[in-house]
């Protein structure tokens, strides 16, 4: 097959502001960016107090959310579609194939991997940090506050990393989005489905999209890093 | 739901290993619809005991099957779009076509039937009346036969379809039926995979019976002098077998729920 003339294509439709394509990869940064903006918050505060409180079950519940890492995201768009189906017991709320049911599914699978990779950074930072902010006067949330920024990087880590996870995942959107033009087809679903149709120029393009966009967002995050981890 | 799509990469990454070590067996290329009706489970079977001959189906839309036969990927092709079948032979990519069967495509939709199609016979009028009302509408967007029927419909009503509740999504036709009955919208459909997927679609036929709604099945083997490689012998017993008495019998004589789906209609191939 002809490689060359699909990828010069590619980089036609890209840099002539093919509508459609830039459509797919609007709902993409859109969901995926939605889905972690919404979830980031309360995951990363379960991961930080698993971490530091102790509590009967802790244990079971840190085994739970790793397992959790490796749950196919398949059975994540399943019961979400169940859940929103017209039958479901969430259906009168009309958002199956909706981008707002990806951002759902999206949502769910970045849960674990939020707070799996929150709670093994602050595990890992020197527990004195803690108890210096106690013993200097801090209040507990004061003190909870320093710890996290001690651990920032490894929080930011969680972050790439779920940004990572739903921007790439095919199957949960595919199901609970229905990949319908100018609406819920993202990148993933559009390289899976549309290539089928003989539109290898489109896919090309939209893995290329998919590159730069990691590249991107792990640039934007490495600079406020710095020279942070190198020591 | 994305087991389609599994299927056929399944099926296409298997035929690319296996094309090298069978060299005998026979690579089918079919539709969504011929298997989703069922149909194909009863073909296969019956053509392999008939000429001992091993088939593997690849499935995708009528478009899609189409050029992976054009690369010689597949022996032989049965799919559902006449006009692009006969340019396909045209082309020298395929021997012949013959007819196998037919039937017809229904346009389904919601029991409440929003936009008052039901009983229209002009399929045309009632593509129209959904796109005054600007309905719900689940398109294949697939480049399959059913897609080109609707495209079809479209163009002959004069009008372009595009408003937002007019869903492209891609896919093959049961997951279309299942989006369609999820959001109560219009979808169009053939009459084989509606009967096999009425239950869990819990959508109804509203318009069907327009001359412009036939449903034709054409069988063609992939031209050897194109593709020297493909299994000559295999694929003209699949043409002479299907459109032979015997496969024209199982064709007649298939039922879903009582209902005859699929008529056939081979002409005398001499």
């Amino acid at each position: 097959m002809d490689l060359l003339e699909p990828t010069r294509y590619a980089f036609y439709l890209l840099f002539t502001g093919d509508p459609a394509l830039w459509r797919i990869i609007f709902t993409s940064l859109y969901c995926s960016l939605a889905a972690i903006a919404l979830i980031a918050p309360p995951a990363v505060a379960l991961g930080f107090l698993i971490a530091i409180v102790s509590f009967p079950g802790r244990r079971a519940l840190v085994v739970f959310s790793q397992a959790l890492l490796s749950f196919p995201t398949v059975v994540v768009g399943l019961v979400i579609y169940m859940l929103l189906s017209r039958q479901g017991p969430l259906g009168f709320l009309k958002l199956l194939f909706t981008p707002e049911a990806i951002i759902i599914g999206y949502m769910v699978i970045a849960f674990p991997v939020l707070v799996v990779f929150t709670l093994s950074a602050v595990q890992g930072a020197d527990p004195r940090v803690h108890e210096t902010a106690r013993s200097l006067g801090a209040r507990r949330l004061r003190a909870a506050w320093t710890t996290l920024f001690e651990v920032r990087f490894g929080v930011m880590a969680a972050v790439v990393n779920s940004f990572g996870r739903v921007v790439s995942e095919v199957g949960c959107a595919i199901m609970v989005g229905g990949n319908i033009a100018g609406l819920t087809r993202n990148i993933p679903t559009a390289i899976a489905l549309e290539t089928s149709k003989g539109e290898f120029a489109q896919g090309i393009a939209l893995g290329f999209v998919l590159i730069v966009l990691a590249l991107g967002v792990n640039v934007a995050l490495s600079v406020p890093q710095g020279e942070g981890g190198m020591k | 739901m994305i087991g389609e799509l599994c299927r056929s990469a399944f099926c296409l990454g298997i035929l690319l290993f296996a094309s090298v070590l069978w060299g005998q067996e026979l690579r089918l290329g079919t539709t969504y619809t011929v298997e989703d009706s069922g149909l194909l489970k009863v073909l296969v079977p019956a053509f392999e005991r008939a000429r001992s001959i091993k088939v593997r189906a690849v499935l995708a839309g009528t478009g899609q099957v189409l050029r992976i036969a054009e690369k010689g990927d597949v022996d032989v092709v049965f799919s559902h779009s006449p006009a692009d079948e006969e340019k396909f032979v045209a082309a020298g990519f395929g021997v012949a076509r013959f007819d196998v069967m037919y039937n017809d495509f229904v346009i389904v939709g919601p029991a409440a039937d929003p936009t008052g199609i039901r009983g229209e016979k002009d399929a045309v009028g009632a593509f129209k009346k959904i796109h005054a009302r600007r309905a719900k509408f689940v398109s294949r967007g697939d480049d399959s036969g059913t897609h080109k029927k609707e495209q079809f419909l479209w163009r002959s009503a004069g009008l372009v379809p595009k408003w937002p509740d007019y869903l492209s999504t891609g896919q093959g036709m049961v997951r279309v039926l299942l989006m369609a009955g999820e959001l109560q919208a219009y979808t169009l459909c053939d009459r084989a995979t509606f009967s096999a997927q009425r239950a869990k679609a819990g959508l109804e036929i509203l318009s069907s019976g327009d001359p412009r709604l036939r449903n034709e099945y054409g069988v063609i083997a992939v031209n050897p002098a194109q593709h020297p490689h493909v299994n000559r012998q295999g694929a003209q017993a699949f043409v002479e077998w299907i459109t032979s008495e015997a496969g024209q019998h199982l064709i007649s004589n298939y039922r879903i729920g009582g209902e005859q789906v699929f008529f056939p209609g081979a002409k005398s191939r001499r």
